[in-house]
Protein backbone atom coordinates (compact mmCIF):
# COMPACT_ATOMS: atom_id res chain seq x y z
CA UNK A 1 0.00 0.00 0.00
CA UNK A 2 1.62 3.28 -1.01
CA UNK A 3 1.87 5.78 1.79
CA UNK A 4 0.36 8.50 -0.36
CA UNK A 5 -2.98 6.74 -0.60
CA UNK A 6 -4.24 8.04 2.69
CA UNK A 7 -4.10 11.71 1.87
CA UNK A 8 -7.39 12.30 0.16
CA UNK A 9 -9.30 10.23 2.68
CA UNK A 10 -8.98 12.92 5.29
CA UNK A 11 -7.89 11.55 8.64
CA UNK A 12 -6.09 8.24 8.55
CA UNK A 13 -5.93 5.96 11.55
CA UNK A 14 -2.66 5.09 13.23
CA UNK A 15 -0.59 2.47 11.45
CA UNK A 16 -0.19 -1.07 12.67
CA UNK A 17 3.25 -0.30 14.04
CA UNK A 18 1.80 2.65 15.92
CA UNK A 19 -0.74 0.31 17.41
CA UNK A 20 2.02 -2.11 18.37
CA UNK A 21 3.91 0.67 20.10
CA UNK A 22 0.80 1.92 21.83
CA UNK A 23 -0.21 -1.53 23.03
CA UNK A 24 3.28 -2.37 24.19
CA UNK A 25 3.58 0.92 26.02
CA UNK A 26 0.24 0.46 27.71
CA UNK A 27 1.04 -3.13 28.62
CA UNK A 28 4.45 -2.10 29.92
CA UNK A 29 2.89 0.53 32.15
CA UNK A 30 0.28 -1.88 33.44
CA UNK A 31 2.91 -4.55 34.02
CA UNK A 32 5.20 -2.17 35.88
CA UNK A 33 2.41 -1.09 38.20
CA UNK A 34 1.28 -4.66 38.79
CA UNK A 35 4.86 -5.81 39.30
CA UNK A 36 5.34 -3.07 41.84
CA UNK A 37 2.25 -4.16 43.77
CA UNK A 38 2.96 -7.88 43.54
CA UNK A 39 6.64 -7.39 44.35
CA UNK A 40 5.85 -5.24 47.37
CA UNK A 41 3.43 -7.83 48.69
CA UNK A 42 5.89 -10.65 48.15
CA UNK A 43 8.77 -8.78 49.77
CA UNK A 44 6.65 -8.07 52.81
CA UNK A 45 5.51 -11.67 53.02
CA UNK A 46 8.68 -13.58 52.26
CA UNK A 47 11.50 -11.08 52.52
CA UNK A 48 13.68 -9.79 49.74
CA UNK A 49 16.23 -12.58 49.51
CA UNK A 50 19.91 -12.04 48.90
CA UNK A 51 19.52 -9.28 46.35
CA UNK A 52 18.16 -6.58 48.57
CA UNK A 53 14.79 -4.91 48.47
CA UNK A 54 15.26 -2.48 45.61
CA UNK A 55 16.80 -5.01 43.27
CA UNK A 56 14.11 -7.62 43.91
CA UNK A 57 11.38 -5.07 43.40
CA UNK A 58 13.01 -3.88 40.21
CA UNK A 59 13.23 -7.43 38.94
CA UNK A 60 9.54 -7.98 39.63
CA UNK A 61 8.60 -4.73 37.90
CA UNK A 62 10.81 -5.27 34.87
CA UNK A 63 9.73 -8.88 34.44
CA UNK A 64 6.03 -8.30 34.60
CA UNK A 65 6.31 -5.09 32.59
CA UNK A 66 8.10 -6.92 29.79
CA UNK A 67 5.61 -9.80 29.82
CA UNK A 68 2.55 -7.60 29.80
CA UNK A 69 4.02 -5.27 27.21
CA UNK A 70 4.83 -8.18 24.93
CA UNK A 71 1.39 -9.75 25.10
CA UNK A 72 -0.48 -6.47 24.86
CA UNK A 73 1.61 -5.50 21.86
CA UNK A 74 0.70 -8.76 20.14
CA UNK A 75 -2.92 -8.31 21.13
CA UNK A 76 -3.21 -4.78 19.84
CA UNK A 77 -1.67 -5.77 16.52
CA UNK A 78 -4.00 -8.64 15.86
CA UNK A 79 -7.05 -6.60 16.82
CA UNK A 80 -6.11 -3.83 14.38
CA UNK A 81 -7.83 -3.44 11.04
CA UNK A 82 -6.10 -2.07 7.99
CA UNK A 83 -5.52 1.63 8.39
CA UNK A 84 -6.71 2.50 4.87
CA UNK A 85 -10.50 2.83 5.06
CA UNK A 86 -10.97 1.82 1.43
CA UNK A 87 -9.15 -1.49 1.86
CA UNK A 88 -11.05 -2.09 5.05
CA UNK A 89 -14.32 -1.50 3.25
CA UNK A 90 -13.28 -3.96 0.57
CA UNK A 91 -12.45 -6.51 3.22
CA UNK A 92 -15.79 -6.02 4.88
CA UNK A 93 -17.55 -6.35 1.54
CA UNK A 94 -15.74 -9.61 0.90
CA UNK A 95 -17.21 -11.20 4.00
CA UNK A 96 -20.37 -13.18 3.64
CA UNK A 97 -23.43 -11.40 4.88
CA UNK A 98 -25.47 -13.26 7.44
CA UNK A 99 -28.77 -14.58 6.18
CA UNK A 100 -31.62 -13.76 8.48
CA UNK A 101 -34.85 -15.62 8.15
CA UNK A 102 -38.13 -14.34 9.34
CA UNK A 103 -39.20 -16.64 12.13
CA UNK A 104 -42.06 -19.03 11.76
CA UNK A 105 -45.56 -17.78 12.44
CA UNK A 106 -45.81 -19.70 15.67
CA UNK A 107 -42.65 -18.14 17.14
CA UNK A 108 -43.40 -14.49 16.46
CA UNK A 109 -44.13 -12.20 19.33
CA UNK A 110 -46.46 -9.79 17.53
CA UNK B 1 -9.16 -1.84 19.51
CA UNK B 2 -11.08 1.40 19.62
CA UNK B 3 -13.10 1.34 16.45
CA UNK B 4 -16.74 0.53 16.97
CA UNK B 5 -17.09 -2.71 18.84
CA UNK B 6 -19.84 -5.17 18.18
CA UNK B 7 -23.05 -5.06 20.20
CA UNK B 8 -23.07 -7.06 23.32
CA UNK B 9 -23.73 -10.73 22.70
CA UNK B 10 -21.46 -10.79 19.67
CA UNK B 11 -18.57 -9.05 21.28
CA UNK B 12 -18.08 -12.17 23.41
CA UNK B 13 -17.25 -14.23 20.33
CA UNK B 14 -15.03 -11.48 19.06
CA UNK B 15 -13.14 -11.18 22.31
CA UNK B 16 -12.85 -14.91 22.72
CA UNK B 17 -11.29 -15.32 19.31
CA UNK B 18 -9.07 -12.29 19.79
CA UNK B 19 -7.79 -13.53 23.12
CA UNK B 20 -7.20 -17.02 21.75
CA UNK B 21 -5.23 -15.64 18.81
CA UNK B 22 -3.30 -13.35 21.11
CA UNK B 23 -2.32 -16.25 23.33
CA UNK B 24 -1.41 -18.45 20.38
CA UNK B 25 0.75 -15.88 18.61
CA UNK B 26 2.32 -14.54 21.76
CA UNK B 27 2.86 -18.05 23.04
CA UNK B 28 4.50 -19.08 19.78
CA UNK B 29 7.05 -16.31 20.07
CA UNK B 30 7.51 -16.78 23.80
CA UNK B 31 7.88 -20.54 23.83
CA UNK B 32 9.79 -20.48 20.59
CA UNK B 33 12.50 -18.40 22.20
CA UNK B 34 12.28 -20.34 25.45
CA UNK B 35 12.42 -23.72 23.75
CA UNK B 36 15.34 -22.57 21.61
CA UNK B 37 17.32 -21.39 24.57
CA UNK B 38 16.59 -24.39 26.76
CA UNK B 39 17.57 -26.99 24.18
CA UNK B 40 21.05 -28.44 23.85
CA UNK B 41 23.17 -27.48 20.84
CA UNK B 42 22.21 -29.41 17.74
CA UNK B 43 18.60 -29.77 18.79
CA UNK B 44 17.75 -26.13 19.18
CA UNK B 45 15.48 -25.75 16.18
CA UNK B 46 13.55 -28.95 16.78
CA UNK B 47 13.40 -28.11 20.47
CA UNK B 48 11.88 -24.72 19.71
CA UNK B 49 9.33 -26.24 17.33
CA UNK B 50 8.37 -28.92 19.84
CA UNK B 51 7.96 -26.38 22.61
CA UNK B 52 5.78 -24.17 20.39
CA UNK B 53 3.62 -27.07 19.29
CA UNK B 54 3.13 -28.29 22.82
CA UNK B 55 2.66 -25.07 24.71
CA UNK B 56 1.40 -22.28 22.44
CA UNK B 57 -2.10 -23.74 21.89
CA UNK B 58 -2.41 -24.32 25.62
CA UNK B 59 -1.54 -20.72 26.32
CA UNK B 60 -3.98 -19.64 23.63
CA UNK B 61 -6.69 -21.72 25.27
CA UNK B 62 -5.97 -20.18 28.65
CA UNK B 63 -6.10 -16.69 27.20
CA UNK B 64 -9.26 -17.53 25.30
CA UNK B 65 -11.03 -18.88 28.36
CA UNK B 66 -10.07 -15.81 30.31
CA UNK B 67 -11.11 -13.38 27.55
CA UNK B 68 -14.37 -15.12 26.74
CA UNK B 69 -15.38 -15.43 30.36
CA UNK B 70 -14.45 -11.83 31.02
CA UNK B 71 -16.39 -10.60 28.03
CA UNK B 72 -19.45 -12.62 29.03
CA UNK B 73 -19.33 -11.22 32.53
CA UNK B 74 -18.74 -7.75 31.13
CA UNK B 75 -21.89 -8.01 29.03
CA UNK B 76 -23.85 -9.41 31.96
CA UNK B 77 -22.70 -6.63 34.26
CA UNK B 78 -23.52 -4.04 31.60
CA UNK B 79 -26.98 -5.54 31.22
CA UNK B 80 -27.64 -5.51 34.94
CA UNK B 81 -26.18 -2.10 35.74
CA UNK B 82 -27.27 -0.32 32.54
CA UNK B 83 -24.18 1.87 32.74
CA UNK B 84 -20.90 2.25 30.90
CA UNK B 85 -18.01 2.96 33.21
CA UNK B 86 -14.74 1.40 34.39
CA UNK B 87 -16.55 -0.40 37.20
CA UNK B 88 -18.08 -2.75 34.64
CA UNK B 89 -14.68 -4.13 33.76
CA UNK B 90 -13.55 -4.28 37.38
CA UNK B 91 -16.64 -6.16 38.51
CA UNK B 92 -16.42 -8.47 35.52
CA UNK B 93 -12.75 -9.06 36.29
CA UNK B 94 -13.59 -10.00 39.86
CA UNK B 95 -16.23 -12.45 38.66
CA UNK B 96 -13.82 -13.89 36.12
CA UNK B 97 -11.04 -14.39 38.62
CA UNK B 98 -13.46 -15.88 41.09
CA UNK B 99 -15.04 -18.32 38.71
CA UNK B 100 -11.69 -19.46 37.34
CA UNK B 101 -10.51 -20.26 40.85
CA UNK B 102 -13.75 -21.87 41.91
CA UNK B 103 -12.26 -25.33 42.30
CA UNK B 104 -9.74 -24.11 44.84
CA UNK B 105 -12.24 -23.31 47.55
CA UNK B 106 -13.36 -20.14 49.23
CA UNK B 107 -9.94 -18.63 49.82
CA UNK B 108 -8.77 -19.25 46.26
CA UNK B 109 -11.94 -17.66 44.93
CA UNK B 110 -11.41 -14.60 47.08
CA UNK B 111 -7.77 -14.22 46.13
CA UNK B 112 -8.43 -14.77 42.45
CA UNK B 113 -11.27 -12.29 42.44
CA UNK B 114 -9.23 -9.63 44.19
CA UNK B 115 -6.24 -10.22 41.96
CA UNK B 116 -8.20 -10.00 38.74
CA UNK B 117 -10.16 -6.99 39.91
CA UNK B 118 -6.92 -5.18 40.72
CA UNK B 119 -5.49 -6.18 37.34
CA UNK B 120 -8.52 -4.83 35.52
CA UNK B 121 -8.56 -1.68 37.62
CA UNK B 122 -4.94 -0.98 36.70
CA UNK B 123 -5.65 -1.66 33.03
CA UNK B 124 -8.67 0.62 33.04
CA UNK B 125 -6.76 3.34 34.83
CA UNK B 126 -3.81 3.17 32.47
CA UNK B 127 -6.20 3.08 29.51
CA UNK B 128 -7.94 6.22 30.69
CA UNK B 129 -4.63 7.92 31.33
CA UNK B 130 -3.23 7.01 27.93
CA UNK B 131 -6.46 8.05 26.25
CA UNK B 132 -6.13 11.46 27.85
CA UNK B 133 -2.50 11.66 26.81
CA UNK B 134 -3.18 10.84 23.17
CA UNK B 135 -6.31 12.94 23.06
CA UNK B 136 -4.18 16.03 23.62
CA UNK B 137 -2.26 15.28 20.40
CA UNK B 138 -5.21 14.60 18.12
CA UNK B 139 -7.48 17.33 19.37
CA UNK B 140 -5.83 19.96 17.19
CA UNK B 141 -6.85 18.44 13.88
CA UNK B 142 -10.28 17.18 14.88
CA UNK B 143 -13.28 19.48 14.52
CA UNK B 144 -15.04 20.27 17.74
CA UNK B 145 -17.79 17.70 18.27
CA UNK B 146 -21.25 18.99 19.05
CA UNK B 147 -22.04 18.97 22.77
CA UNK B 148 -23.58 15.80 24.14
CA UNK B 149 -21.68 13.53 21.77
CA UNK B 150 -18.93 12.62 24.21
CA UNK B 151 -21.10 10.28 26.25
CA UNK B 152 -22.28 8.43 23.18
CA UNK B 153 -18.80 8.06 21.78
CA UNK B 154 -17.58 6.14 24.82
Amino acid sequence: MPPVANIHHGQAGPSTFDKLKMGAMMGGTVGCILGFMYGTINIFRYGAGTNGVMRTLGQYMAGSGATFGFFMGVGSVIRTDVADPEIREMYLQAQRRPIIWRSHQAWRRD
Amino acid sequence: MDHGRDPCPWVILNDFGGAFAMGCIGGSIWHGIKGFRNSPYGERRIGAITAVKMRAPVLGGNFGVWGGLFSSFDCAVKGVRQKEDPWNAIIAGAFTGGSLAVRGGYKAIRNGAIGCAVLLAVIEGVGIGMGKMFEGGTKLEMPQPPPGMEEKAM
